[in-house]
């Protein structure tokens, strides 16, 4: 949701409720940011008190009274459990992982609980009517994690915005809740589209003809180490002998380098042109080739591992948006 | 929230067996195939929750619905009223949680089961059945936090301890609102009366009804006397008079609302006794005292033959102050309507005792020498049982002039059948005699067992007077009580009498007296009691609801205020995690014995330091650290025991002084 459509509504409860701009780590959840209000459980158990105070006042039942005025006690004290099972926890938010769109990005919160036992915590994002939830309980002086999952359904960033964090533990008559905000966001990529077939070894456009030989044990050459090489590649013994941190290059030369290039897929619409290129990239990962990224604005040389992958798939993610 | 991930077997499980305890009690007044339905039911839901299955369908549970209202409308011939009602309500919950599919069914289910509790203090309100019911609301709230526990099955102690506590921290609230709500003095509604089945006196006495009743040790009223406790002779307890005769049965005569009267009319003839009477509900009209009253309570009055009677049903705990002159002159002058309605007989009954009373009356028409040859014959040739032999329709025939054994019904009716025919105005007075002192409280204790039947006959110049046969068969059913003339009855009365030292005696008077304060305290706190309490406590004299209101908002506000900042602290409180706590303890141990650790001393070091300067204890102490050790630092697969383990290790851990 973005803040534009935000309706009056929201506004309102934004006020109310103090949305605040994202908050620095570790957020305790104190008296003055924990709200509380019963549920419809809640109602509907103050109705069942009523029924039986005019039971017992109709039939004049001491013991009626008794149990009536017993169950109130026991909801007010209610109200205090409930309060006290959310009270004073401390909040910070977990790693998000990147993930590929179409897929469920998980946001971590960690929450760390100072005093006794805490059960049946749970979460879910603040402006969203009927998202996921996820639950947890944290025992005594422990912590414990609570998992969001929400759904990435476009590439880009996706922020799970206000999170809620609320209990009706132990007896469900009231629902407490505390609204974090730690501006929590996970990068999607977009969808690998594996209609994109094989990777485009354009012969003519790599210049002399050299074809790269996948897998070739054969060494070629030294080059000096760049990040996201992987460590296999190093030359340990080069480094033994002083000679700084070297990187060793099999089968493709320099010369046969493979360019995945946005706009050599002309004629296609922007997104199944990111997804087909999503899926080289990794098809070039598993097959331990070195690649080059051309996007409008931004060419990432030639080059392999997990690093320069991330870097490529977040370009990709990325393309297009006004954010970094 | 997953609603179905709740509905777990244990969670089932756990609310069926509150259900079953809070059902059990009715269970003896309910007809047996609703309790079968039930039984059945509940067994059905755990078999589908056990195995996993599909409740149901909604068309079987219409079917089996209609099937068991219609069965309810044959059993009680109607839809409407308390019993019915309750077993409807009983059946109905039990098909709800057969075919329960999510959490909010199981709430609700749960709710009405505190209308099932509160159904129950309908046929009883006594101190056990509040502490059972007490016992069924924690298994209900321990049921209750089960369902609200998402995603982790909770273990047995963390659904009875945190019910217990929430219910603890709930007393004082209650006690707050019990005592301090603002009470009313009727209902807010009459409903139709029902008479429940409870036993004592009716208006009609067929013989054998009062020695059933004998059997029964149940309280019927308490009574403090101002002064001593009178002879066991005096104490006739005034109840139903029972004036028409219907051959095999003796009723009560309809009662004129216009003959009614605040005051009764005789001669008093020694001073008055003053006394409190606490009376157990019993849905009947009369209320009892000695006889002769004085003045009749608030909301009383008298009928022509000395009887008292509430205008209202006594249905709940009644007290009320009487004054009564045990010596007195009553009824000096006889209306000939009064004459001939005491002379009344049902024509066809009992042709042999007719006979005989002609042959009394043509030997000395004299009433007295009637009634002392009558009484020297009972006492000759009778005896008093609590088993008398079963009687036929010419009942008085029957047990004059065959069977001889009876109980006071038996004479009663008998004797007053043959003043009746000799002419002389009769009729048969119910009641209790006597009653038995509890050495605690010094109150005078009168059960069913004490119900009594005698006869009061009007003779001229002298009134109506008390003549009771039985005192002619047996003067020591008067004189000393039932136990003394019978024997006891009963397996609890033939155990105390077994029991020489009194012990049993002591245990059910300290009993009794926890019960009468229960009724005056609890039971019987009503809107009198509410004002005498705000007197006693507060000193406001005729606090109306306003004061009352006053003092109730105060109180919630003082006594939940603290009970919520105890509960709150807990929160508050900062705790290290429970290894961290364990760890402590045995370095607390260790340095009792001398042997602190230092600040920089990690685990091992400190062992090993240990186990220099104590070599006794190493072998005992080493696995202790190691376990530490592992527990603090070692990966959670590799761990060798678990945190409460070591706790317990540790609690097991005794240092000892130095070899």
């Amino acid at each position: 949701m973005s803040s534009q459509t935000l309706s009056l509504r929201q506004r309102v409860s934004d006020w109310i409720f103090r949305a605040r701009e994202p908050e620095i780590p570790p957020v305790t959840l104190v008296q003055r940011r924990i709200f509380i209000l019963p549920t419809r459980t809640g109602y509907f158990f103050g109705l069942v008190l009523i029924l039986l105070l005019i039971a017992s006042i109709n039939y004049s039942l001491s013991l009626g009274f008794l149990l009536t005025f017993l169950l109130a006690g026991m909801g007010g004290m209610a109200m205090l459990h409930t309060f006290r099972n959310i009270a004073r926890l401390s909040l910070s938010p977990g790693r998000v992982e990147p993930v590929f769109a179409g897929e469920t990005a998980r946001f971590p919160i960690v929450v760390a609980n100072p005093a006794v036992a805490r059960f049946a915590l749970a979460m879910r994002r603040a402006r969203v009517v009927a998202g996921e939830t996820c639950h947890a309980d944290v025992e005594e002086g422990r912590h414990a994690t609570l998992v969001l999952p929400v759904f990435a359904e476009r590439r880009g960033l996706l922020a799970c915005g206000r999170l809620e964090i609320y209990t009706e533990y132990p007896v469900g008559l009231f629902h407490a809740w505390s609204y974090v905000d730690f501006g929590m966001r996970a990068l999607v990529y977009p969808a690998p589209d594996p209609g994109a077939g094989a990777l485009p070894l354009d012969l003519s456009a790599s210049g002399d003809g050299n074809i790269p030989i996948r897998g070739d044990e054969e060494f070629q050459s030294l080059r000096a180490y760049r990040p996201g090489d992987t460590p296999r590649q190093i030359a340990w013994k080069a480094l033994a002998r002083e000679q700084g941190l070297l990187v060793k290059e099999f089968g493709a030369t320099a010369s046969s380098d493979l360019w995945l290039d946005f706009d050599a897929l002309g004629g296609m619409p922007v997104e199944q042109r990111l997804s087909r290129l999503t899926w080289w990239v990794l098809e070039a990962e598993r097959a331990q080739l070195p690649y080059g990224m051309k996007l409008p604005g931004l060419t990432l040389k030639p080059a392999a591992g997990a690093l320069h992958r991330d870097r490529c798939l977040e370009a990709l993610a990325l393309y297009g948006s006004s954010s970094p | 929230m997953n609603t179905q991930a709740v509905l777990t077997l244990s969670n089932i499980t756990w609310l069926l067996a509150a259900m079953a305890f809070v059902i059990a009690p009715h269970a003896a007044r309910m007809p047996l195939w609703v309790s079968a339905v039930c039984l059945g039911a509940g067994a059905a839901r755990w078999w589908i929750a056990r195995h996993a299955w599909r409740t149901p369908p909604w068309w079987v549970m219409a079917l089996i619905a209609i099937g068991i209202a219609a069965g309810a409308r044959l059993e009680y011939g109607r839809l409407l009223g308390r019993e019915v009602g309750v077993t409807l309500l009983i059946a109905m919950l039990c098909l709800k949680v057969l075919e329960m599919r999510t959490r909010r069914d199981a709430v609700l289910a749960i709710f009405l089961g505190f209308f099932l509790a509160m159904t129950n203090f309908f046929y009883s309100q006594t101190l056990l059945m509040g502490v059972y019911m007490l016992g069924c609301v924690w298994l209900y709230v321990a049921t209750l936090i089960g369902f609200n526990r998402i995603g982790s099955e909770p273990s047995l102690r963390e659904r009875v301890a945190p019910a217990f506590w929430l219910l603890v921290q709930a007393i004082p609230l209650m006690l707050v609102l019990f005592f301090l709500f603002p009470r009313l003095s009727g209902p807010l509604w009459r409903m139709p009366s029902e008479d429940s089945a409870a036993t004592g006196l009716s208006d009609e006495m067929t013989p054998g009804d009062i020695s059933k009743l004998s059997q029964s040790e149940a309280v019927v009223f308490r009574v403090d006397f101002d002064g001593p406790v009178p002879q066991n002779e005096d104490l006739y307890w005034r109840g139903p008079v029972l004036g028409l005769h219907f051959g095999r049965s003796w009723r009560a005569a309809f009662v004129d609302p216009r003959a009614a009267s605040a005051n009764l009319d005789y001669q008093p003839q020694s001073p008055p006794v003053h006394y409190r009477v606490t009376l157990q509900p019993h849905n009947k009209p009369w209320l009892f005292a000695l006889d002769m009253p004085v003045r009749a309570p608030d909301d009383a009055f008298f009928t022509p033959d000395f009887q008292m009677r509430s205008r209202t049903l006594v249905g709940s705990l009644r007290s009320y102050p009487m004054a009564s002159h045990l010596r007195f002159k009553a009824g000096s002058v006889l209306t000939s309507a009064e004459r001939r309605q005491n002379l009344q007989l049902a024509q066809g009954f009992n042709p042999r005792a007719r006979r005989y009373a002609e042959q009394l009356l043509a030997e000395d028409p004299d009433p007295k020498v009637i009634i002392e040859k009558l009484m020297a014959r009972y006492n000759r040739e009778f005896d008093y049982t609590v088993e008398p032999p079963k009687l036929g329709v010419n009942a008085v025939d029957e047990f004059l002039f065959d069977t001889k054994k009876g109980f006071c019904e038996h004479y009663a009716g008998s004797f007053v059948f043959l003043m009746r025919a000799a002419g002389i105005p009769a009729r048969v007075v119910t009641g209790y005699q006597g009653g038995e002192v509890n050495p605690i409280t010094r109150q005078l204790v009168v059960r069913q067992a004490e119900a009594h039947a005698w006869a009061e006959v009007w003779l001229e110049g002298l009134g109506w007077l008390r003549a009771d046969p039985t005192f002619a068969v047996s003067p020591l059913r008067i004189n000393r009580g039932m136990t003394a003339a019978l024997g006891p009855i009963g397996v609890l009365n033939t155990l105390m009498e077994a029991d020489g030292l009194g012990v049993l005696k002591q245990i059910a008077f300290s009993w009794d007296a926890l019960n009468n304060q229960w009724n005056q305290w609890v039971i019987g706190f009503n809107a009198d009691r509410q004002r005498l309490a705000m007197d006693m406590f507060f000193g406001v004299k005729e606090a109306d609801w306003r004061d009352i209101a006053k003092h109730l908002l105060l109180g919630v506000f003082l006594v939940g205020g603290t009970a919520g900042t105890l509960v709150l602290l807990r929160a508050y409180r900062r705790r290290q995690p429970p290894l961290i706590r364990s760890w402590n303890a045995l370095c607390e141990k260790l340095a009792k014995a001398g042997l602190p650790r230092a600040p920089h001393e990690a685990p091992l070091d400190y062992l090993a330091r240990i186990e220099a300067a104590r070599p006794d204890l190493a072998f005992r102490l080493r696995p202790l650290v190691d376990a530490y050790v592992a527990l603090r630092y070692a990966p959670q697969d590799q761990q060798p025991v678990d945190v409460t383990a070591f706790g317990a290790m540790v609690g097991e851990f005794r240092a000892g002084r130095a070899a």
